[in-house]
């Protein structure tokens, strides 16, 4: 499909101006709101697009997240730790999760991060297999802006796995 | 199919013999609290069951080496195994791993670095990284203001070294016209004391004799002025050096006439002061003015020892000595029987290091002048 052809192109803009269209409510709401869309949204496409295509669905829409994410809210910051500490400030701040980095090799691209308390799968049942697709994305899409390279992430452990903390390998794409 | 094996995981062992029931709880038992190494479980009929307890004692087994990894401080083994406590361990390292990529950060000057959410280790942490970039901060401002003084000092110093050459080169003409003047007056000066030497010879009158012998004295005067000027002239041109005062001394002995009945000693140990070049003409001065004015003098002694406060070199001689009505006035400039500038160019030349000279003789039993030479000024030295 063509960009001009599209009706649900993405824009920052499309969050809205919270505080004129909620000025009682605020800007917040409770978190299984957020779980319940995402994990109906996934069960939908999983049976329309099978289990494949919805993760790649999700890991995608991850992505384009991080990547406008960090346009919109990190700025441009001056070197790795500059990223990585307004990362996990913001994600603080906004009560998405608490970002670690393990290890961080910046000129081999290689990265091990680590989030608690994630906004996607802490305290969920335990299911055997990591759920955090669309973290996975999200964390891929602000290396990508901040480094301008594509990076595959991955996720090595999952509170659905039993872990306490999720844990992401993150490696810059091989040329 | 997940529900599937979580659902197996969730069954319990089946009934067994209470025997088999106390092995299974032994070896459990075994594995998690003792050093015992996973072997073979215990045989059980169901061969389900047996599987399942062959699992549990392997992830046990490896979670139990997983944490002895942890507590001896290695933070990159892997543990293969899932659930709550592998997961707690796992967040453990997590953890320390992080702290420790963060106290790499820190080391390498990234101080913006913070632990949060680990409770009182958080504060801990926090307020050591705090006072560490306070103190990076401080040390900045303080090498800024290092730099910023250093930078005047420097700026200072080549304005001062700017001065100076100005003031060399405005020295070097005063000395050179000095020079010329003073050689043109001592030329004069000579035409003059011949033709007084002359005028003298052919003069018969006497009031006219006593004008002329006045006229010599006072051309004599003028010539010990020009002499002065020379010496006075020179005094700080050259930068002070290290000086052996015995050879001065000895230099200043061979450029008098010493008469053969004076005994003259020189009791320095080899010394060096740092002083003027000039220093060889104080003591100049001072055997001139014994011989001038002492008399009687048949002993002269030069001596240095030390003192609480630097050192003295003492002169003495064994002549009329000073009046105690002169003794106020003895350094001051044109005080004297001669021309009055010896003691006075003495003083000078000793002042430019710092060094003092004054008299305390006896009236009737000699002089004895004492240089002061203040700690730092002289040094011993077996070389000469």
């Amino acid at each position: 499909m063509t960009d001009s052809g599209r009706k649900y192109r993405f824009s920052w803009v499309l969050l809205g101006d919270l505080t004129s269209g909620r000025p009682s409510l605020g800007p917040t709401t409770r978190l299984e709101v957020y779980r319940l869309m995402q994990y109906t949204l996934r069960d939908i496409i999983e049976q329309v697009c099978g289990t494949e295509k919805a993760d790649e669905i999700f890991y995608k829409a991850g992505l384009l997240a991080g990547k406008e994410f960090y346009k919109n809210v990190l700025g441009i910051p001056a070197d790795l730790n500059e990223f990585v500490r307004n990362l996990q400030q913001v994600l603080v701040d906004m009560n998405i999760g608490i970002l670690r980095i393990e290890k961080a090799d910046a000129e081999q691209g290689s990265f091990v991060m680590t989030v608690s308390e994630d906004l996607d799968c802490s305290g969920l049942p335990e299911t055997g297999y990591g759920i955090c697709t669309y973290d996975e994305g999200f964390i891929a899409g602000l290396m990508e802006s901040f480094t301008g390279e594509p990076f595959d992430v991955r996720e090595i452990d999952c509170w659905c796995t039993g872990d306490r903390t999720c844990r992401f390998d993150v490696n810059r794409r091989s040329r | 199919m997940a529900e599937k094996t979580a659902e197996k995981k969730r069954r319990t062992l089946p009934p067994g013999s209470p025997d088999s029931l106390k092995d299974v709880l032994k070896a459990v038992e075994d594995t998690f609290r003792t050093e015992i190494s996973f072997g073979d479980p215990v045989p059980l009929s169901d061969k389900e069951a047996q599987d399942q307890l062959k699992a549990i004692l392997a992830d046990l087994a490896a979670t139990r080496q997983f944490a002895q990894t942890l507590a001896r401080g290695d933070l990159y083994e892997d543990l293969p195994v899932t659930g709550r406590t592998a997961g707690c361990l796992k967040a453990l390292q997590a953890n320390l791993r992080h702290l420790t990529w963060q106290t790499g950060q820190i080391a390498s000057g990234d101080l913006s670095q913070r632990v949060h959410f680990m409770g009182d280790f958080s504060d801990s942490f926090n307020t050591m990284v705090e006072r560490l970039s306070e103190e990076k901060l401080n040390r900045a401002h303080r090498e800024e203001e290092l730099q910023r003084v250093n930078t005047t000092l420097a700026d200072e110093v080549a304005e001062r070294r700017k001065i100076e050459d100005a003031l060399r080169r405005a020295n070097e003409k005063i000395s050179m016209l000095s020079s010329i003047t003073r050689h043109d007056i001592r030329n004069q000066l000579q035409v003059l004391q011949g033709y007084l030497e002359l005028t003298l010879h052919t003069a018969k009158d006497p009031v006219l004799l006593n004008y002329i012998n006045r006229e010599k004295q006072a051309a004599a005067a003028i010539a010990g002025q020009v002499e002065f000027m020379k010496y006075y002239e020179s005094l700080g041109v050259n930068a002070p050096e290290w000086q052996d005062i015995s050879r001065q001394a000895h230099a200043a002995i061979t450029h008098l006439p010493i008469p053969g009945t004076t005994d003259i000693v020189i009791d320095i140990p080899p010394i060096k002061v740092f002083a003027d070049g000039l220093i060889e003409k104080v003591f100049y001065n001072l055997l001139e003015n014994t011989l001038r004015h002492g008399e009687r003098v048949s002993r002269i002694r030069l001596s240095f020892h030390e003192t609480n406060h630097g050192a003295e070199i003492v002169y003495e001689d064994n002549g009329v000595g000073i009046s105690p009505e002169d003794k106020p006035f003895l350094f001051q400039k044109g005080f004297g029987k001669n021309t009055g500038l010896g003691l006075f160019l003495s003083q000078e030349i000793l002042a430019i290091t710092g060094l003092t000279i004054r008299e305390e003789g006896v009236p009737g039993n000699g002089v004895r002048f004492v240089i002061v030479v203040p700690k730092g000024a002289y040094r011993f030295s077996s070389t000469g």
